[in-house]
């Protein structure tokens, strides 16, 4: 027992205690030096442990959220009612979906235009939340065996929720919109407008970099745009809304508050030309080729065989 | 006598580790994921510094530096800064410990306030000087007045349930 004695314990003692507060900053500056390494070292860390407390997740979680789901019987008849007025408003917005649904298949047919084949989805199911209400993520239990490739767009039924950061072996982990550390560029859609849409920790994120604030209305459609390769282009995030504080901002298409079962967009990186020399590849010389030096310029007994070849290829 | 006290030592060190693990795992839940709340209390950072006031044999310091080490790994922190200030913290406050618990409640609370109050502005001002992003103060402060309102709570809660108040904490040290 460690007894608060005059002897040398405590001087001991507080040595050890400095020594173990340099080690956790000496971690703090690994982490600062080395980044990526230890980013991976802690994605490898919650792969390790998070996926094993899933058996407790899961029910906890269904238990709480049936418990919300009872608070809401409360309010049963009020809720009929109103989802009787939306069917019916349903049935007219049906009648016109149809209608264009019809249109559009005509258009794509006349076009003969394909849809990108390459943008296949996986799915997940949220394993658990952020912890903190300073960082905006969540944890899926997809990763490096189902082919999750950091960077990947994720989305749920309804519009983009976040982007892959931090792959493990069966977890991986998405930056949400709302991150204070998300930047995704977007295009806003009828005036067509680029802008970078910056999450702040808010519900509502900040569009920033607009071109021409004046062109965009409250209400117009914010969609991917696919600049700089981070996110296929087109993908629905939401719709421009005034914040009270007079900034454009982003009322998010996602249902955020309901995430439960996510889809990481398998998007593939175009193929990058950037020699324009290798599109052509140069045919193999010693093949029916562009001519070899001729054989006076070069010394007679260095390569034998070629010159014969070359000779034989001229006849 | 010896082995007595050195069960209820492991048996409170148990209790604090498996508390500590349910507080954050109730904090990852996916409850409503995506939804932008208050931020609330550090309950975790309360009982810590609670146990340690209680009771400073049953929280040694190697424990709560793994667990705040654990608590920044899951919660996507700086790996080992804040554990770094929680080991500062938590000495200090075990240093002064014999001398607190002599004096009423609201005293402890306003020095505990004091200390958490440190401690959040010193991880602020180590944010800054290494460029990280810096969380928005207004939230900051938020969780620090839900942090100090909630220490009363855990105490009493805590305290109670599982018996560590001042008096047993005095009965016992007479006792040894």
């Amino acid at each position: 027992m460690a007894r608060k004695g005059p002897d040398y314990a405590a001087p001991v003692r507080r040595i050890l205690v400095s020594l173990l507060v340099l080690v956790l900053l000496g971690l703090f500056l690994f982490w600062q030096i080395d980044s990526p390494r230890a980013e991976r070292m802690r994605a490898a860390f919650i792969d390790r442990f998070v996926p094993s407390f899933d058996w407790v997740i899961a029910p906890v979680t269904k238990l709480s959220r049936m418990v919300a789901g009872f608070q809401s019987y409360a309010r049963l008849y009020e809720q009929n009612q109103e989802l009787r007025r939306e069917l019916q408003k349903m049935a007219a917005w049906k009648e016109a979906a149809v209608q264009l649904e019809q249109e559009n298949a005509k258009l794509l047919a006349q076009n003969n235009v394909r849809i990108d084949p390459a943008l296949t989805s996986v799915s997940g199911v949220v394993l658990t939340d952020s912890g903190t209400a300073f960082r905006q993520s969540v944890l899926l239990n997809v990763g490096q065996r189902d082919g999750i490739v950091d960077g990947w767009a994720t989305m749920d039924g309804l519009g983009l929720v976040g982007r892959i950061s931090g792959v493990g072996q069966t977890t991986s982990r998405v930056i949400l919109l709302t991150d204070p550390s998300s930047r995704i560029p977007v295009t806003i859609q009828p005036s067509g407008q680029h802008a970078l849409m910056v999450g702040d920790n808010t519900t509502l994120p900040a569009l920033d970099f607009i071109e021409s604030p004046e062109n965009l209305r409250p209400g117009d459609r914010v969609v991917s745009s696919g600049d700089g390769g981070v996110f296929p282009p087109g993908l629905p995030v939401g719709q421009v809304a005034l914040a009270n504080d007079g900034r454009l901002r982003v009322r998010l298409a996602a249902d955020y508050g309901r995430l439960e079962f996510l889809r990481v967009l398998r998007s593939h990186p175009a193929e990058q030309i950037a020699d324009s020399g290798l599109l052509i590849p140069p045919p193999p010389a010693d093949f029916i080729g562009p001519r070899m030096p001729s054989v006076a310029d070069m010394p007679p007994d260095t390569e034998p065989g070629a010159a014969a070849e070359t000779g034989a290829g001229d006849d | 006598m010896t082995e007595h006290a050195r069960r209820l030592r492991i048996f409170g060190q148990v209790l604090f580790i498996l508390l500590f693990l349910a507080i954050l795992f109730w904090r990852l839940l996916p409850l409503s994921p995506g939804s932008i709340g208050w931020p609330g209390p550090d309950l975790a950072l309360c009982l810590t510094v609670f146990w340690v006031l209680r009771r400073p044999e049953q929280v040694p310091v190697l424990t709560i530096a793994a667990l705040f080490l654990i608590e920044d790994i899951l919660l996507m922190r700086p790996l080992g800064l804040n554990a770094a200030l929680v080991v500062i913290a938590t000495e200090a406050a075990r240093k002064r410990e014999q001398r607190w618990r002599e004096l009423p409640f609201m005293i402890e609370w306003l020095r505990v306030s004091m200390l958490l109050a440190l401690m959040m502005l010193s991880y602020r001002i180590l944010l800054a000087v290494f460029f990280l992003p810096l969380p928005p103060l207004g939230q900051v402060i938020l969780q620090y007045i839900a942090t100090v309102g909630s220490y009363p709570i855990i105490a009493g809660l805590v305290g109670y349930t599982f018996g560590l108040s001042r008096t047993r904490a005095e009965r016992d040290q007479r006792l040894r």
